[in-house]
């Protein structure tokens, strides 16, 4: 080519490919948001100085009040006390926004006026979502739609139903963790030691519940003064609006009926004493009879396998026929409790959470399409079926001992 | 050991191979699944992607019949040897029109992805252009070494979306997949429709069979060069109907995307899987838009025997960059790429199947 035109060129290129960088943003200005906390608004004082403002802004019934939790880098490093220079003076991980408005963008932008770094959600780990927020009519969905949205955000943050104010749940001060969004999350992740909790449910998975015709649950979070608590579950119904909460014990049962128990304790009471077994398995089968329409039959076949962790109970633990005694103790116990939750889910609150429509959808697409709209609106089939469950334990091990206490000695 | 350079050598049956699959895994990858689960209910758009596969590979294989005919000849050569002069110089400018369209596609389709994902605030026309001056580059060397980069990035590409497709097997649930086949053969149509949008490119057998050291291996290295996107689109489609379920798959404008994010790998530089998938994505677009923009100035120069390459890319790199700005947004992008690929339906599935026809009736074969 021509050497004429070779400066020029060049000089062209490089103004327009060196004038800098639209999209550097230094890692120090970002604000990474680990939580989210949205309420329903306590007064109405925001919204009027906001009407005031602009009197024919357009308006919705709904308003949120978001609470973000942004992470102070500096605080997170053990022993650098703020006298350092740097700009964290409390010596807290953690800062907590609180905005209102009737958009989440609106609120996020917001923030950007509050806070030298502006919002980051690549590492959103928790949402918290008020119990008020999610009983309002399509509240709960409109409350997701800008994390699932924004392609910046990422669907795998788990998703919480607060007992009250989510607000107070990414308040909490906990002592072992320096931020209490990583600390909700690190608690989300115990289910294998507790069968109460339910397991997590990602913003992804809440997408797929909002699509589909289902109801569903979601776990449930309460605040106490240096920690939170988490067991039970919020129950949702198919038009995604909340409807109860389960307590623990209920969660534990629906646990058992959908099969997504990998570990906990199971106490049951043999000769008047107790006994715990410590479950380290269930296998989980639905047997469906749908020949009539109008009562469908259920059979949820739970098949449970564990250890005995801690017994009261004077017997030998060794012998065939206790052991026997004590698989039917326990399984009798997994129907008590299956049916105790299927009372109130199926009977009281009339939704299908363990997800019995979906089974069929499954195994019997034809007849699924013909009733999908019966389902649990309409016709109310699942309603009229019924449901039984038959529980199965299997004692593999009775620890390191087999008596810690003769007959004689009580 | 010849004297000939690796740059002047022919090219062999698998390295065509190679070219189709590159050429056909594109923009397509990334949006098929959405207009799959809409067409069918779920896990049985697997069968749709086998039947426009199978329907791609006879096309495919007729093209290469056809190109085989006459080895070492141009499409324009054979067309004008087939059906005169004049047919000849209107179908390569249409020919020549649809792959620089497709080249327009290819780079706005960077532009918009990589605005929606990776730089929030770069203007699409900036990420478009330095795209384009990129495909430009690789076009105006030698023809066979650009080839060779095929080659090169396949490999990466299919172990990196390997691995991406590893990582979210813990997320695959199989009440998502079932119910198995529960669609009518209508729906599944509809899907071997959608999906069939994805398949184009293929095509580059008519053009590049002129390289090729044995012309008569065509089909062969066409089968070789579906085989490859067929099985990578039936395990993208499984995973992102596992993971999703074909609700949400419906719902999501970008699934392939929202597969790779999804995967989280604890600690470090590889957390964040996207990341790679979008740099191996960008490798395959690339690829693609080389090939369709090299295609378009093959078919110019053998027309315009006089007129050089590099004049060629010049002039034709403005026009290409206007067009791929003319869609305002989303919906008029995807409208864009539909019309393209009908366009190129009867410009070059239609007319080339045609032109064997008669070249078989008339009996004309081309010279070794």
């Amino acid at each position: 080519m021509n050497k004429r035109f070779a400066l020029p060129t060049i000089l062209v290129i490089v103004s327009a490919l060196l004038a800098g960088c639209w999209d550097q943003v230094q890692i120090e200005e970002r604000g990474f948001v680990v939580g989210i906390a949205i309420d329903a608004p306590r007064t109405k004082e925001v919204e009027k100085r906001a009407a005031k403002e602009a009197p024919r802004k357009p308006k919705v019934k709904q308003r949120f009040l978001v609470t973000h939790q942004l992470v102070i880098p500096g605080g997170l490093i053990a022993g650098s006390q703020g006298g350092g220079g740097g700009q964290n003076t409390t010596n807290e991980a953690f800062l907590n926004l609180t905005s209102e408005g009737d958009s989440l963008f609106e609120v996020s932008r917001e923030l950007a006026t509050r806070t030298s770094r502006a919002p980051f959600y690549q590492h959103l780990k928790v949402l918290v979502i008020s119990e008020e927020v999610a009983r309002t009519p399509n509240g709960f969905a409109n409350a997701m739609d800008f994390l699932l949205r924004d392609p910046d955000s990422r669907r795998s943050g788990k998703v919480f139903i607060a007992n009250g104010l989510a607000k107070s749940i990414i308040e909490v001060k906990p002592k072992t963790e320096k931020l209490p969004s990583l600390y909700i999350n690190s608690i989300g992740e115990n289910i294998e030691k507790n069968a109460r909790m339910l397991p997590e449910v990602r913003i992804g998975d809440i997408h797929e519940e909002l699509l589909n015709p289902f109801s569903f649950v979601i776990p449930r979070v309460r605040a106490e003064k240096n920690e939170i608590k988490m067991a039970g579950s919020a129950v949702f119904s198919l038009y995604n609006q909340m409807v109860g909460f389960l307590g623990e014990e209920e969660t534990e049962g629906l646990n058992f009926l959908t099969g997504s128990i990998d570990g906990g304790l199971l106490k049951a009471k043999v000769k008047g004493d107790l006994v715990v077994l410590n479950i380290q398995g269930t296998k989980h089968e639905i047997v469906q009879d749908l020949r009539d329409k109008q009562n469908f039959k259920f059979t949820i076949k739970i098949e449970c396998e564990g250890i005995l962790a801690e017994a009261y109970a004077l017997m030998d633990f060794l012998s065939k026929e206790e052991t026997k005694k004590l698989e039917r103790a326990f399984a009798k116990e997994i129907e008590r409790m299956c049916l105790d939750t299927l009372q109130k889910v199926h009977k009281e609150m009339k939704v299908d959470v363990i997800k019995l429509g979906s089974n069929i959808r499954q195994k019997e697409y034809s007849l699924w399409k013909q009733i999908q709209k019966d389902w649990e609106s309409g016709q109310r089939l699942y309603e009229k079926s019924t449901i039984k469950v038959e529980a199965k334990v299997y004692l593999r091990n009775v620890g390191s001992i087999n008596r810690s206490e003769l007959e004689e000695g009580r | 050991m010849s004297a000939q350079t690796l740059s002047e050598k022919m090219i062999s049956k698998n390295h065509m191979g190679i070219n189709i699959a590159s050429v056909t895994v594109g923009v397509g990858i990334l949006t098929f699944p959405r207009a799959l689960a809409k067409a069918t209910s779920g896990f049985d758009g697997l069968i749709s992607v086998v039947i426009s596969g199978l329907v791609a590979l006879l096309i495919g294989w007729l093209l290469a019949k056809l190109a085989a005919r006459f080895p070492r000849q141009t499409f324009f050569d054979y067309t004008a040897i087939i059906a005169s002069k004049p047919v000849a110089y209107a179908l390569t400018l249409l020919v020549c029109l649809y792959t620089m369209l497709f080249v327009s596609f290819e780079i706005r389709a960077i532009g918009n992805i990589a605005k929606q994902y990776l730089f929030y605030s770069t203007p699409v026309e900036m990420i478009t252009l330095s795209f384009l001056l990129i495909v430009q580059y690789a076009v105006a060397g030698s023809r066979i070494a650009m080839l060779r980069l095929n080659l090169l990035f396949l490999p990466v590409v299919l172990v990196v979306i390997f691995f991406v497709l590893v990582f979210t097997t813990q997320l695959l649930e199989i009440e998502n997949i079932r119910p198995y086949f529960s669609s009518s053969w209508k729906s599944l149509l509809e899907g071997s429709k959608a999906v069939g949008l994805s398949y184009s490119g293929f095509e580059i057998i008519l053009f590049y069979t002129m390289l090729m050291r044995n012309p008569e291996e065509g089909p062969k290295a066409m089968l070789l060069g579906l085989f490859i996107p067929v099985s990578l689109y039936v395990t993208i489609y499984i995973f992102v109907i596992g993971v999703f379920s074909a609700e949400v798959a419906k719902n999501l404008t970008y699934p392939t995307i929202d597969l790779a994010k999804e995967v989280e790998i604890p600690g470090g530089f590889f957390e964040r899987v996207e990341s790679m998938f979008f740099t191996i994505w960008i490798m395959t677009i690339f690829n693609t838009c080389v090939m369709w923009l090299d295609i378009t100035i093959l078919n110019l120069t053998s027309m315009f025997r006089k007129v050089k390459k590099m004049v060629w890319i010049l002039a034709l790199s403005p026009i290409i960059y206007f067009v791929a700005m003319l869609p305002q947004n989303l919906v008029d992008f995807f409208a864009f790429a539909d019309a393209i690929t009908y366009f190129g339906m009867i410009i070059v599935y239609l007319c080339p199947i045609c032109l064997l026809l008669i070249a078989i009736m008339r009996g004309v074969k081309g010279h070794e």
